[in-house]
């Protein structure tokens, strides 16, 4: 086994210890930025369908104030906003360089477009519903946890993978601040000394997790459909 | 229990203002089956949501068993609304919830413990004879059963009263039967007071007590069922009544001239229409033994409303000038009204 793979790919036999390295850090910024983004992308997606128009909180302040932040963060784009960022990404995670380094774009890139998942995920909760809950006594922030998160469980998963998913391409780029990870990996050995294995064993791996992450999410929503 | 004092609402669109309900009183007691019937964009949607505040008037007061509505604050009103059910069109159900919990959901939160739960929804369940559904989700059931459930819930916090916006408009006329005999069913066993909105004038013969009529916006008419269907004063009335009657099917024949309202001198064409609740008595025969008149009955619409028949017959009747005039009085002595459409002797 170890000579076939010597063979087929030498450069990655080469650094095998660096490329788990790689992998537990790509795995750990996803990890980390995407459990507080998953958090912070909720908390907006919920306080926007809250404040909208016609919302069981509503606030067009608020409404207005957080779909425009959104709108400007998204039309950043992350290599960009990973530099802008450098001063308060010290001022936070105590270095602006490395995988703790990254965290803190990353959040900042995910965090509106998780929210707008989540927003759309939210608006799919028929009105009827909600009125429904009204009717029944419930409060405003009892409709919000109980109606429109809860109904929307299978439709919030979907949103969830695909942010993961984007997530993941996102700290591809988070070598740019040295920040490792498999993306860094690939770009440093596959793409600048022309190592192609490398490039593809890469590749795999990402794949691998790319289809952990939506069969997880697939076998959820089929749990939660009715 | 609910009264209504003055209640209007209007609705901001880009279009402008649209005045949805337009200052509306309605009084509803106590155990009745309360209908309100309208066409769509008649505002009773709207009404029925200004009875639990769903939708907040700007002018007026709401009352439910004397407790006035529109003076509580949010958390108060939450408190009320479980005096109130209220069931809807599409049901809604969660749909990620299995029947028990749909049924639950009103009891949680409000400090009951889990048996007793079990026990409430196990209850309700028997009630609406959906016994063996209680884990199943609402989308493997039929609408019938969806509304029952919906009924069931609404009912978990034995409300004193239950709202029914267009309840039975997304089923079939069967179901809709079986749905309207539950309701009956509950409002006599619980004695619920029950709000029926409906565009449907079935609905309102089948089920109610008192019916208003709403157009835009107004209740142009209300009363007892029988007394609006009896005499109904508005146009509007009217036009709900003749669409479940065939008795205006008589109109366009006589346009038509059609053989079936053709007459030999000496017959007359007469549309009977009961007025008043009245005794069943063997009118037709009666007038024909008494007056020694030939009756063809040409058309019938007769139903029960509040147990006593409402509607009329077209009939065909020939005799003599004399027995004629006779049968006519004898016939509205007993609050028949009596119309000729037509004198075979005219032509």
């Amino acid at each position: 086994m170890e000579v076939i793979l010597e063979k087929l790919i030498p450069n990655v036999m080469d650094k095998l210890p660096e490329l788990w390295k790689c992998t537990g850090q790509t795995l750990y910024m996803m990890g980390l930025s995407g459990i507080i983004s998953f958090v912070l992308g909720l908390a907006v997606g919920v306080i926007l369908i809250a404040s909208r128009r016609g919302g069981v909180l509503e606030n067009s302040v608020v409404y207005n104030v957080l779909d425009k932040l959104i709108n400007v963060f998204r039309s950043i784009p992350f290599v960009i906003l990973l530099a802008s960022l450098i001063p308060l990404t010290r001022a936070v995670a105590g270095t602006a360089i490395g995988t703790k380094g990254a965290i803190l774009p990353l959040i900042f890139g995910t965090v509106p477009f998780f929210a707008r998942q989540v927003e759309t995920a939210l608006a799919e909760v028929d009105d009827g519903l909600v009125e429904a809950a009204a009717a029944m006594g419930t409060s405003p922030v009892g409709i919000l946890f109980r109606v429109y998160l809860k109904e929307s469980i299978p439709a919030l998963t979907r949103g969830t993978t695909i942010t993961l998913i984007s997530l993941m391409g996102l700290t591809a780029m988070a070598g740019a601040v040295g920040g490792g990870g498999l993306g860094d990996f690939a770009i440093r050995y596959g793409h600048e000394r022309n190592q192609t294995d490398v490039t593809y064993v890469t590749v795999v791996i990402l794949l691998a997790v790319v289809m952990i992450f939506q069969g997880i999410g697939n076998l959820i929503i089929r749990k939660t459909s009715h | 229990m609910i009264a209504l004092e003055g209640i209007t609402k209007t609705f901001t669109m880009k279009e402008g203002q649209v005045e949805a309900v337009r200052n509306v009183t309605l009084h509803i007691a106590e155990h009745e089956i309360y209908g309100i019937i309208g066409f769509s964009g008649a505002g009773k949607s709207t009404l029925v949501r200004c009875m639990n505040l769903l939708e907040r008037p700007e002018q007026g007061k709401v009352k439910l068993a004397g407790k006035e509505l529109t003076g509580l604050s949010g958390r108060e009103l939450r408190e009320a609304r479980k005096d109130i059910g209220m069931i809807f069109q599409h049901f809604n159900l969660f749909r990620s919830r299995t029947v028990f919990q749909n049924i639950a959901y009103p009891l949680r939160g409000r400090g009951r413990d889990k048996e007793e739960i079990r026990k409430k929804v196990r209850a309700l369940l028997k009630l609406v004879d959906l016994e063996d559904k209680e884990n199943v989700y609402p989308s493997q059931l039929s609408g019938g059963q969806k509304q029952r459930v919906a009924i069931a819930r609404a009912l978990a916090t034995d409300p004193k009263v239950l709202l029914c916006d267009e309840a039975t408009s997304a089923l079939d006329p069967q179901t809709t039967h079986s749905i309207l005999k539950l309701l009956k069913q509950l409002n006599a066993q619980l004695g619920i007071t029950i709000v029926m909105i409906t565009h449907e004038m079935a609905v309102i013969k089948e089920i109610c007590d008192r019916v208003a009529v709403m157009d835009q916006g107004n209740v142009v008419e209300e009363g007892e069922v029988f007394e609006v269907f009896a005499n109904p004063a508005q146009p509007i009335t009217k036009a709900f009544i003749n669409t479940t009657s065939v008795l205006r099917k008589v109109y366009e024949l006589l346009e038509e001239d059609s053989p079936v309202v053709k007459l030999a001198p000496g017959e007359k064409l007469l549309k009977l229409q009961y007025l008043e609740k009245s005794v069943s008595e063997s009118l037709i025969s009666g007038i024909s033994r008494k007056f020694d008149l030939d009756c063809n009955i040409i058309f019938a619409n007769i139903e029960i409303i509040g147990e006593a028949p409402l509607g009329g017959t077209v009939i065909i009747a020939n005799g003599t000038p004399e027995a004629m005039e006779g049968a006519i009085r004898y016939l509205n002595d007993r609050n028949i009204s009596v119309e000729v459409l037509k004198d075979g002797s005219d032509t």
